[in-house]
């Protein structure tokens, strides 16, 4: 039997089913309940307000020491790293309110695919800032023992500092390169991305990759 | 569309006249009764979310289908634990009769599924859209890709197909 054969077979359900398939309209008035993405949706607008209050929190320490100490710039840098994660936030919340599962399956599909790998976005930008732990552990010490641990060290440890953070800087773009989508064949990579983006993201990633080759 | 009816009542009305359609996508992609229930549920929830919006510029089942296909797409389950042969959706919205669990169990109809559930997302809107007769034209625009890969992956699609239904026939 070929396709054609299948198609009248299948057209023939049509009628078996209108007259076989009972609507509830009593559920259909109840059916309101989750959908696909209200989960992602919540679980975005608790980590803006939670990035929100940090982004506050940092604005209120520079401000409350404002000079050029280690601890302010610490707080700085530590600042553009939680906006840029705000903005992120900010950007899915729009993103899921505005899907339109109206609109072509590819369109729909890779705003799908964009709020599914925020977590992988957002893990990028975490490893990004590794570079600049410096930043943590000076602002960490002014915030729990009011010690600006900067006016403390030697030039040596100052230096190992620096050393520290730029041996991390190829580490973490090397880390940053291997977790992509393209790698998903070095077993640690895939199973990384699984564990930030769950099966759902590789799942979109699949679509994607089909999708794309369509395009080629 | 809306007229003098509510909306609730005119999307019952549209659910009712085209029932056939949210039933032929959930039964393509999920092969578990329980994910099936929860993907027709979906697609009611999307459905009714869009439906104000509904533009009359396209035809009411393409619009339902491009719903209905992007959310089945999106819906990711994990592999239900329970293995089920029956492919007749029995409660929740939509209830199917004993009569029409049979006929499903026509032999060709059931292997059209199980060729249908085998094939990747993409492929099974393809072939959904394929088998309803929509042209090449209105397939590409659903899925948004041109209609050259549309025709190079149906042209795929049918060689799996024949390839597939020829070894049920020798076996």
């Amino acid at each position: 039997m070929n396709l054609e054969q299948l198609k009248d077979t299948w057209q023939g359900q049509n009628e078996q089913l209108q007259s076989g398939i009972k609507l509830n309209e009593d559920k259909l008035k109840t059916f309101e309940t989750q959908a696909i993405l209200r989960p992602l949706l919540n679980k975005r607008i608790i980590e803006a307000i939670f990035t929100f209050v940090i982004v506050i929190l940092l604005w209120q320490y520079i401000v409350a020491n404002f000079g050029l100490t280690a601890p302010v710039v610490s707080a700085a840098i530590l600042n553009v790293f939680a906006l840029i994660n705000l903005a992120g936030n900010i950007g899915q919340i729009a993103l899921i309110s505005q899907i339109d599962y109206a609109k072509p399956i590819s369109e729909v599909q890779k705003q799908i695919f964009d709020i599914r790998q925020h977590n992988l976005v957002m893990t990028k930008l975490v490893a990004l800032s590794l570079p600049f732990y410096g930043a943590y552990v000076f602002l960490g010490f002014d915030l729990m023992f009011g010690i600006d641990l900067y006016k403390g060290l030697h030039v040596g440890g100052i230096f190992s500092l620096l050393l520290g953070g730029i041996a991390f800087l190829p580490a973490v773009i090397w880390f940053n390169r291997q977790l992509r989508f393209a790698n998903l064949n070095t077993g640690w990579v895939s199973k990384m991305i699984e564990s930030i983006g769950g099966q759902e993201l590789l799942a979109a990633a699949q679509v994607m990759n089909t999708l794309q080759t369509s395009d080629k | 569309m809306v007229g003098k009816m509510s909306l609730h009542q005119s999307f019952t009305a549209m659910i009712e006249h085209n029932k056939g359609i949210i039933y032929k996508v959930a039964n393509g992609y999920c092969q578990h009764k329980e994910d099936r229930n929860d993907l027709v549920q979906e697609i009611m929830v999307q459905l009714w979310r869009a439906f104000e919006k509904y533009d009359e510029q396209y035809q009411l089942s393409t619009w339902m289908y491009r719903i209905s296909l992007n959310v089945a797409i999106s819906f990711y389950r994990k592999s239900s634990k329970i293995k089920e042969d029956t492919t007749e959706i029995n409660d929740d919205i939509l209830q199917v009769n004993e009569d029409l669990a049979e006929q499903q169990q026509d032999e060709n109809i059931r292997l059209l599924y199980q060729f249908i559930g085998g094939l990747n997302p993409l492929d099974k809107a393809i072939i959904i859209l394929y088998l309803e007769s929509h042209t090449h034209q209105s397939i590409a625009d659903t899925l948004g890709i041109s209609q050259t890969n549309v025709a190079t992956k149906i042209a795929r699609i049918k060689h799996k197909l024949k390839h597939q239904f020829s070894n049920k026939e020798t076996k």
